[in-house]
């Protein structure tokens, strides 16, 4: 099961032909495997994250699954994907909005604000949408390079967890003045296996890596962080600590833009990590500092914990 | 599934109880998590 290399993209990456994929096969078995044994299996927050992931996993999987049997690089027709990610991500958001038992669990939360939230009533609903299927795209965009997706993914994973730790404890949520979210704080347990799982994976997927996550790990990981930051109600704080993802993103937006309006590109290659590439950085070197980026913005995030 | 196990054991034995903090559960889970995807790994 190797992974086919993209014609269009940089010629250094022709050398990474053969290599397996589907790793992220491993990433969610982990995961999945683990929350199931240490989670508490009657908080509801613990089955929609993992529904999703597997749903997420699964839209990955066949996307994996045609470009290895057709050996296109092509894979799913956008279209199809896109179906199948809204339909996990619009049923996740319906199921939460209906669901939420504190008026708290469905307000936007600015940072650096002690009594700023914003009830957003049905447009929770778009929120969350938009923060599953974005991220689950973002981070399959970044996976570009060796290890360059999954060590941010532990970072903000890592950051979500006490995030999420810190909602469901009574105490520590009004001394910190967060919303106290009862249930959200079993979301640790997956977040700490999703670090713990990625962690596992990065040792065979570094630099140069022995396999790849691929679609079904890489819409799956985005798609779960994205839904833990809305069920710990820090979704602004989410896209500053998801700097790396949303950045790599909105290079490919622009990128399109810019040649669709102007003929013109901005970048010599879009996502963006494929720019610093060919303007020569060795590919470690690309990596590496993402994720000191991603380290930093993840600071910047935890820092709202207290400075609010 | 074991958490629940530690749960019902903690009415035999109250160290069991200690498996009841989030954070224990977080380490633990991360851990096996861990274990799995190198044990799995290529």
């Amino acid at each position: 099961m190797s992974q086919p290399i993209r014609k269009v993209g940089p010629e250094s990456h022709f050398s990474k032909a053969g290599t397996p994929t589907m790793g992220g096969a491993l990433i969610l078995f982990s995961i999945v495997l683990s929350t199931l044994l240490w989670a508490d299996l009657s908080n509801r927050y613990v089955w929609v994250i993992v529904l999703v992931t597997l749903a997420f996993g699964l839209i990955g999987w066949v996307d994996d699954y045609r470009k290895l049997v057709l050996q296109d690089s092509a894979g799913l027709p956008a279209r199809w994907k896109y179906l199948g990610q809204s339909i996990a991500g619009l049923a996740a958001a319906v199921f939460l909005y209906y669901t939420a038992d504190v008026p708290e669990a469905t307000e936007l939360i600015v940072p650096f604000f002690k009594n700023v939230a914003i009830p957003l009533g049905v447009f929770y609903i778009a929120t969350t949408y938009f923060m599953v299927v974005g991220f689950s795209n973002a981070v399959n965009l970044t996976d570009g390079l060796d290890g360059l997706a999954i060590m941010p993914s532990v970072f903000v994973a890592s950051a979500l967890g006490i995030f999420a730790y810190v909602a469901g404890h009574a105490v520590f949520s009004e001394y910190l003045a967060m919303p106290y979210l009862p249930g959200s704080g079993e979301l640790a347990i997956f977040c700490a296996a999703l670090a713990g799982a990625g962690l596992g994976f990065l040792w065979f997927n570094t630099y140069p890596a022995q396999i790849f996550m691929g679609d079904i790990g890489a819409l799956a990981v985005g798609a779960a962080l994205g839904l833990i930051a809305v069920v710990v109600r820090q979704e602004i704080v989410f896209i500053v600590m998801a700097g790396v993802f949303v950045m790599e993103t909105v290079s490919v937006i622009l990128q399109v833009a810019s040649f669709k309006l102007t003929g013109k590109r901005i970048f010599r290659m879009a996502p963006v990590h494929h720019h610093f590439e060919l303007k020569g950085w060795p590919e470690p070197r690309v990596i590496v500092r993402f994720w000191i980026v991603s380290v930093i913005l993840v600071l910047i995030g935890l820092a709202t914990l207290k400075i609010r | 599934m074991l958490y629940w196990l530690t749960q019902w054991l903690a009415e035999v034995d109250t160290f069991f109880n200690v498996f009841g903090y989030i954070t224990l559960r977080a380490i633990l889970g991360a851990m096996t998590a861990l274990l799995l995807s190198l044990l799995l790994g290529p």
